[in-house]
């Protein structure tokens, strides 16, 4: 940035000259204590739950505990620059962040102030970081599907716009990994990323933020980062804000899907504060608000009705638009029947779990088929997708099963060592590297391959060949049935006879 | 915090009765004097708030110090011995004179200027805080230097911020930029 001494003056003589005396009366009060990230001041009489408080030194607080004589307030800044008997006034604003398309492409903190050194950002929209979600009428049933680029997810795991689906599973499965091919894949296409980083280390959320610049995924992206060294408080607000900025383009008809990477740790910053301010304990010291914290948060997600702006046209500018979520919960040696992570399961619309054991097994990424589901997705998955994979996961379950009886050694038929055959390549066929997402009618056509049996002849070693010469085969030799596929999104008869065609012509070359 | 609601009770209670029998103004001098007291020497406040030496010494000595106090102090003060309260001793003076302040709707306003101001200054200020909160006005003066001019007065929980100081604030905010 450029900046001139004399323009700079410029600028405070110009301020100076058209400095409005404005007197007015303001709510005041004095701290009581402060530490630990909270404050309790006595007075403020008017204060309003959430409103933004201002303390000394520009550090600012938010008002949660209203009681008797005094307010308990979460601080937002340094709390060595407060110190007892301190003035505290109130500003009547209720906390807000900056939205708009302007926050996309950029790294800000959890109250909407940029990080990456890129300079202030010219927006004028704030939006609360409470905010309602929309009501019955005001919705629509998912109907588009969120891409995310992987076979294994989906194929067997669809994810619908507006639809809400929790990414669970141990440290080290692979769950950043996912959201970043999630966020890489919706490259060229109409739907905005944001990637709410809650008390992760700042390393890894700039390992991200670099990996989405590599891949020209920032030009879409908002990150908002309240890494572990931040206070609780503004590890507790990040999910918040982030879904604040997503819903102001939700709500001009855009479409977005938000990540909360993770919400177990905003848990445990929400256990913080909350045992700060002397808010009574419940199970594992958890708040008794705790399941309402994420449902309120998770709630927000939405596919809006296409005449929402009509019905409500205060709250939309525009009908349609849809936001996403997808939450991440990690969980501790693989205990998926803990606190937090039940209670998130309860709230979403479906879960993929990503299993240590499948990861380390090789089998990337680690979805563990039986226990995730998408409860909403399948209205939304591509026809063609639908047709093809229908039979993925019954034939993996039944490979699981037999696979157990396999190790036995003992002389098996012809049928099951056929379905063993079959697994075996499916499975290969699900493995998918990191950072290479696939357009829909790829996987289509791959996981044809593998269901109608193509792949049985050759060793499961041969698969990821076969995978990558087929494609590009395909892309040279039968680009018509390729766009047909991607156009279309149906799966005819007579595509079928065309692919089957192509496979067994491919063969004869592999 | 606890505490000084529990003592609010007390005062209050002897407040009422001060009152039915007229002896607000006499009371409220001794518990005034009481607190300043124990604020300024350590020892006595040591001595009554600890809880090793008993009550009856306590009161003995209570008892020499409140020698010619109305009865009504006396015998609050014994009170509050007996209960173990001792504590509220500390702030009585305080609370009380908030409670006969309150009756005789009196708000207490804290002025804060950087220079000492004069004499017709107070009286406009004392008759516009009277108009604007209904309420007698009592100015308590506070210099203030780093204030650097203009005034700033704060009332119940209600503050009127005209000093130079918080002016320059908002200005240097304005032009870095802030949370909205």
């Amino acid at each position: 940035m450029d900046l001139r001494p004399a323009e700079v003056s410029a600028i405070i003589k110009q301020e100076i000259e058209n400095y409005q005396e404005s007197m007015k009366m303001e709510s005041v009060g004095t701290v009581l204590q402060v530490g630990d990230g909270v404050a309790r001041v006595y007075g403020l009489d008017d204060c309003m739950v959430s409103e933004i408080i201002e303390f000394p030194n520009g550090v600012y607080g938010i008002a949660l505990n209203l009681e008797e004589d005094n307010v308990g307030a979460i601080l937002l800044g340094s709390e060595t620059l407060i110190k007892e008997g301190d003035i505290v006034k109130t500003t009547g604003r209720i906390s807000s962040v900056p939205a708009g398309e302007a926050m996309v492409g950029r790294v800000v903190n959890a109250i909407g102030q940029p990080i990456d050194g890129k300079g202030p950002i010219n927006t004028d929209v704030f939006r609360p970081i409470e905010g309602k979600a929309p009501n019955v009428v005001q919705r629509q049933p998912v109907k588009e599907p969120l891409q995310t680029g992987l076979k294994a997810i989906d194929s067997m795991i669809p994810i619908g716009r507006g639809q809400r689906e929790l990414i669970i599973g141990d440290r080290q499965t692979g769950k950043t990994a996912l959201i970043v091919d999630t966020i890489l894949n919706q490259k060229d296409t109409d739907v905005y990323c944001i990637y709410v980083a809650v008390g992760q280390k700042n390393s890894t959320v700039r390992d991200v933020v670099k990996t989405l610049e590599e891949g020209g995924a920032m030009d879409y992206t908002i990150v908002v980062s309240a890494p572990a060294s931040d206070q609780a408080s503004m590890q507790f607000i990040a999910p918040f804000a982030g879904c604040a900025m997503g819903e102001e383009l939700r709500d001009n008809g855009k479409h977005v899907v938000i990540f909360y990477d993770d919400l177990y740790k905003h848990a445990l910053a929400w256990r913080q504060v909350s045992l700060l301010l002397r808010r009574p304990p419940g199970r594992e010291a958890f708040p008794g608000d705790i399941f309402n914290l994420h449902s309120r948060l998770l709630e927000r997600a939405a596919k809006l009705a296409g005449d929402a702006h009509e019905q409500a046209p205060e709250m939309y500018k525009a009908g349609g638009g849809s936001l996403t979520a997808l939450p991440v919960v990690e969980t501790q040696e693989g205990d998926v029947s803990a606190y937090i992570p039940t209670n998130v399961i309860s709230i979403t619309d479906g879960q993929i779990y990503l299993e240590a054991d499948l990861f380390n097994a090789g089998v990337r990424p680690g979805v563990n088929v039986g226990l995730s589901v998408s409860r909403v997705g399948g209205a939304a998955q591509t026809p063609a997708m639908k047709k093809v994979a229908g039979g993925l996961r019954i034939n993996l379950a039944q490979y699981r099963e037999l696979q157990a009886f396999a190790q036995f050694g003992s002389d098996l038929d012809k049928q099951t060592l056929a379905q063993l055959t079959r697994g075996e390549r499916l499975v290969e066929v699900l493995k998918q590297a990191q950072y290479v997402p696939m357009s829909v009618e790829d996987q289509v056509l791959v996981i044809y391959a593998g269901t109608s049996g193509a792949l049985d002849e050759y060793g499961p070693d041969r698969v990821k060949a076969f995978e990558e010469d087929f494609l590009r085969y395909m892309h040279d030799k039968h680009g018509d049935v390729m766009e047909q596929i991607r156009v279309d999104k149906k799966w005819t008869e007579e595509i079928e006879t065309a692919v089957k065609g192509a496979i067994e012509e491919f063969k004869k070359t592999f | 915090m606890t505490a000084r609601t529990t003592g609010l009770r007390y005062l209050s209670a002897l407040f009422d009765i001060c009152r039915e029998r007229n002896t607000v103004d006499e009371v409220g001098d001794v518990l005034a004097s009481l607190s300043g007291a124990m604020k300024e020497s350590q020892e006595l406040h040591d001595f009554l708030l600890n809880p090793r030496i008993n009550r009856s010494e306590k009161k003995r000595v209570l008892l020499n110090l409140l020698e010619g106090a109305p009865s009504l102090a006396k015998d609050f003060a014994c009170l509050l011995i007996d209960k173990g309260r001792e504590g509220i001793l500390v702030y009585a003076g305080a609370e009380f004179g908030n409670l006969l302040r309150d009756s005789n709707n009196i708000m207490i306003a804290k002025v804060q200027v950087a220079r000492a101001f004069d004499e017709p200054f107070k009286e406009g200020l004392r008759g516009r805080l009277a108009n604007l909160t209904g309420k007698n006005i009592e100015l308590v003066e506070e210099i203030k230097e780093d204030l650097l001019g203009g005034v700033r007065v704060i009332f119940g929980s209600k503050m009127i911020d005209a000093s130079l100081r918080s002016r320059l604030d908002k200005m240097r905010r304005t032009l870095k930029g802030g949370l909205a």
